[in-house]
Parts: C-alpha cells; sequence; structure tokens
C-alpha cells in the first residue's frame, strides 16, 4: 500500500513539475555503482507569434504629369511569423468617408485618393483601402524569417496611392497631404 | 554663446524636419499575444503637389488658296486646344515675318508684304476674343499679350480630343486685292500663360 502512495507521488511530480528535481545527498564508497546523485531540470522555449511594419517612408506625388491617374508607391518590409497576417490603413484626415488629401492652405480644399497593398507574390493588389471602416484583409505571410526582410533587400512590399484623373483635375493647385497609420496584425 | 547659437541650430533643424517628415515612423517589433492582438503600428504621409499647368495644341498650319479678286476678306482658321488650370490666361502671338511691324502684321513674298490680322476666338465658354495686326482691323501690335483671360479649360490638356478656341487669319479684301500675285508665308509663335 506504501508504494502505492509513492508511485502516485512520483506521477504527480512529472507532470506538475516535470523533471526539475534536485539529487538526494548521497553518502557511500566511491568506485561503487550506488555512489551518485541524480537530479533533472527542465527547459522551456516557447517561441512567440511576431510581426512588424518597417521600412517606411513618405509617398510623394510630385511630377504628375498632364492626364491619366496619378500615383506613387513605397516598398516597405512586413514580417509576420505567423500563417497569415492581417492589414488594415486609416488616414488621419479623414475618420469617417472616403480617404482624402487636405490643402495644406484651405482645409476646405480635399481630394480622395485610395490606398493599396501589393505583396508582389500574385500579380495584383491584396488589399484595397478607400476609408477606414474597410476591413482589415488577411493575406498569406511570405516572410517569417526576416524582421528586416533581409532576403529581399530590405523590402517585400508595396504600399500606392493614386489620386483618380477626375479628382486631379478638379483639383486647384497646392500641396495636399495626409497620414496614414497601417496595422499589422500576425494571424 | 558658441554652445548657445550650436543649440539654437540644432533645434531649428529638429523642427524643420518634424514639419516635413512629421508621422512617417516605422512599426515596432511585437511579439507574444500583442502580436496578434495589437499588432505592428506604423505611420507614414502622403504629399501629393498640384501645379499650374498650361499648354496650347492642336496647332496645324493655316493655308489660303484664293485666286483671282476677292470680293470679300479673305480668311481661314485652325481650331486648337487652350488648357491653363489656373482662373486666368494671356495669349501671345509673335510674328517671325522680316516684313512685320509692331502694328503691322504683315505675309512676306520676298520683299512684298501683305497685312493680316489674327484673331484668337474662344469657342467654349464664354467665347472671349483677341486680335492682333492694327494695320489689318486688330487690336494688339505683335507679340504683344492679350489681358487677362478667363480659363475655361482647367482640366483636359488635350480638350478630350476636340478644341476650345480658333485661330484665324484674315486678310483686308484692298490688302489682298492688291498684292502682287505670289505666295505669302509667317510663321507665328503662339504663347499661352496661366495667371
Amino acid at each position: 500500500m506504501r508504494g502505492f502512495y509513492i508511485l502516485a507521488l512520483l506521477i504527480i511530480a512529472s507532470n506538475a513539475l516535470a523533471a526539475t528535481v534536485n539529487g538526494n545527498l548521497v553518502i557511500g564508497n566511491k568506485g561503487t555503482a550506488s555512489f551518485n546523485s541524480q537530479g533533472s531540470f527542465d527547459i522551456n522555449v516557447a517561441k512567440g507569434d511576431a510581426v512588424r511594419i518597417s521600412n517606411l517612408n513618405s509617398i510623394v506625388i510630385s511630377n504628375p504629369g498632364s492626364s491619366g491617374d496619378r500615383t506613387a508607391s513605397d516598398n516597405v518590409c512586413y514580417y509576420a511569423t505567423t500563417a497569415q497576417y492581417t492589414i488594415d490603413m486609416d488616414s488621419q484626415s479623414s475618420p469617417t468617408g472616403n480617404f482624402k488629401l487636405v490643402n495644406t492652405t484651405n482645409s476646405n480644399k480635399t481630394v480622395p485618393y485610395e490606398l493599396t497593398w501589393d505583396d508582389g507574390k500574385n500579380g495584383t493588389a491584396d488589399a484595397t483601402f478607400l476609408r477606414n471602416s474597410d476591413t482589415a484583409q488577411t493575406i498569406n505571410s511570405n516572410n517569417r524569417a526576416s524582421a528586416s526582410c533581409q532576403a529581399t533587400g530590405g523590402t517585400n512590399a508595396t504600399i500606392t496611392v493614386t489620386v483618380r484623373n477626375a479628382s486631379y483635375n478638379s483639383m486647384s493647385t497646392g500641396l495636399y497631404t495626409d497620414t496614414v497609420h497601417i496595422t499589422v496584425k500576425a494571424k | 554663446m558658441k554652445k548657445l547659437l550650436k543649440s539654437l541650430v540644432v533645434a531649428g533643424l529638429v523642427a524643420s524636419a518634424g514639419s516635413v517628415m512629421a508621422a512617417t515612423v516605422d512599426g515596432s517589433l511585437v511579439t507574444g499575444t500583442t502580436a496578434t492582438s495589437t499588432g505592428s503600428q506604423g505611420s507614414f504621409d502622403i504629399n501629393v503637389t498640384k501645379e499650374d499647368s498650361v499648354q496650347i495644341s492642336g496647332l496645324n498650319s493655316i493655308v489660303i488658296t484664293q485666286a483671282g479678286v476677292a470680293t470679300v476678306p479673305v480668311t481661314a482658321s485652325d481650331s486648337v486646344c487652350y488648357y491653363a488650370t489656373t482662373n486666368n490666361y494671356t495669349v501671345r502671338m509673335d510674328s517671325s515675318s522680316p516684313l512685320t511691324e509692331a502694328g503691322d502684321i504683315r505675309l512676306a513674298s520676298g520683299t512684298n508684304p501683305m497685312s493680316y490680322m489674327l484673331t484668337w476666338t474662344e469657342t467654349t465658354g464664354d467665347a472671349q476674343t483677341a486680335s492682333w495686326g492694327a494695320a489689318a482691323g486688330g487690336s494688339l501690335n505683335d507679340n504683344v499679350a492679350t489681358a487677362s483671360l478667363t480659363s475655361d479649360n482647367k482640366t483636359s490638356a488635350n480638350c478630350g480630343g476636340a478644341s476650345n478656341a480658333t485661330i484665324a487669319v484674315t486678310i483686308p479684301t484692298a490688302v489682298f486685292n492688291a498684292a502682287p500675285t505670289g505666295l505669302y508665308t509667317d510663321t507665328v509663335n503662339i504663347t499661352i500663360v496661366g495667371i
């Protein structure tokens, strides 16, 4: 009966405390098989999910030409160790309604624009954002290894700003700006 | 004093950089459960500068073939497209003929002159007009810009493939009939300025 209790205790210890056990003090004669003290300890490595968006730069449309949609892009680096990630972009100047750039000298003058996210893997934009209320898009992660996109020269995706031709033509002259907040989440 | 000056310079640079770069910030590396809940957040600026644009296009040679005696002023025109994103613009016509004088714009056939008038007429919007060559009925001297005209085309550099103005050449009947036969030519440089 006593042996049964000891066995039960050992099983409980192995589950909860796993194998972190100090060795016993052993007194005896050296050279004998029983003259040793044995303990055990655990090693736990927990690798959590990681995510990052980096290499962001200002996007400037400075030489727009005379026709067609006006676009400009920035190459950035995303990193998500999970199989998928979500991406979302929100405009600072337009919390409601469509994204808009605002004239720096007259806030009543605005022009709508669009944002796209493209990781370059399928030949088309992976996500398009027109307003803050647009839902974050889920995309397969193609970079689960490098937080700085070392294998691809520091970037692996492109953010593009588009001002449609009709919108551009209706603009008064001047400088129009906005700040965009981008969020990448591991999924 | 030197240290103070240096501080001021640094402060100025920071302020300057701040106004331009403002909110372009990379996201942090986020790990653990926060990676799925909050994620990595960055921000970037978008700047679009629209500058004034102006263009004259659709220009063609204006050819007049008139035989014998004219009974009415001899005229021909070309339909063109002007584009000015500014509220106003001016037009200036500059004759290259060696026989042209300030108030008398002349075609030339060798040393034989033929005075003529150039006319600019908008065919859309407020249909403003201007003319050059006082000797042939115009208002402006050669190479003089019009007064401010209202731009009726701020949106399409090529007028959508159409036209919105005409340039006309008019030779008074008496001038034409008095001139010896021959080929009379001129090259006119036209300048549109957005204002």
